[in-house]
């Protein structure tokens, strides 16, 4: 049976090749395991997972989870104290960006629209009851110190926690 | 010219029959590996994506024989092979289809 020949890799993401983050970060245990949290989510880890997914030594491995555990980046369910389970915090929005950052990376690096695509999908999914246009209206802006209108505004009025500020000087 | 119900038939006519068909839905596993390595960059080594695919329950290798070179394909460089992502456009509109973009609650936790 013939060998399959595959194709050299583009000289320009040879830098990038087995590094989390493209190397954004440097390379080391923390790191690792926050890429491997990144890509898969949805399931339970041990500290043993880590072990052979990364490579790394026991202490190390453990040290990181210990920090990431403390930072909400991860939950840990002691039941079996011997045998600690972590489970990636999916309400810590540090997950949500690290996941989002992936995506940029890709984007300066290639050009593509993922980031972008993402977030379209976040806000289209999850976010749409507050991004949702409630009522529209138009201001009217007025320097008080001119006395000179300056002009009409449109305003899209959506249930966000943000208020609307007037800048100084103006009414 | 006018048919026999008084129609311009050149109107109505079709000039040009044209099937499209969308190509087909890559499955679920299939989707959440795409996930998984465009989270590392789009491009990572061999082994390891071997070890993803078969803990997930498919042969990597033979997924890939079925898909274009242009979406996804193996590389090498130093002697060592690479998966590389190529088409992100695709993989995101499956990994949207499948709500696999960003993290959150609506998917379902594997087994402890």
């Amino acid at each position: 049976m013939p060998v399959r020949e595959y194709p050299e890799l583009p000289k320009e993401l040879e830098m990038y090749v087995d590094k989390p983050y493209g190397g954004l970060f440097g390379d080391n245990t923390q790191i690792r395991i926050i890429i491997e949290i990144v890509a898969d989510p949805y399931r339970y880890y041990r500290p043993k997972d880590f072990e052979e997914l990364i490579g790394a030594s026991a202490p190390s491995i453990r040290a990181a989870l210990k920090n990431l555990t403390d930072l909400g980046f991860l939950i840990k369910d002691e039941t079996d104290m011997q045998h600690p389970i972590y489970q990636p915090n999916l309400d810590s929005k540090k997950l949500l960006v690290l996941t989002l950052l992936s995506y940029a990376l890709i984007d300066d690096r290639d050009g593509t629209q993922c980031l972008d695509d993402a977030i379209l999908d976040h806000c289209d999914k999850r976010l749409k009851d507050r991004t949702q246009t409630l009522a529209s209206a138009t201001y009217k802006s007025y320097d008080i110190e001119s006395k000179v209108d300056t002009g009409t505004y449109s305003v899209k009025i959506a249930q966000t926690n943000s208020y609307f500020k007037y800048s100084e000087g103006k009414a | 010219m006018p048919d026999n119900h008084g129609h311009q038939k050149d109107r109505c006519e079709v000039t040009e029959k044209r099937i499209i068909t969308s190509p087909p839905k890559p499955p679920y596993k299939l989707t959440e590996f795409l996930a998984w390595l465009k989270k590392r960059g789009a491009t990572w080594n061999l082994t390891q994506c071997k070890r993803k695919c078969e803990s997930e329950g498919f042969d990597l290798e033979d997924t890939l024989k079925k898909l274009d070179t242009d979406k996804i394909a193996i590389y090498i460089s130093k002697g060592q092979k690479y998966v590389v992502l190529k088409n992100k456009p695709w993989a995101d509109q499956w990994m949207i289809s499948y709500n696999l973009e960003v993290p959150h609650h609506g998917q379902k936790q594997k087994g402890k």
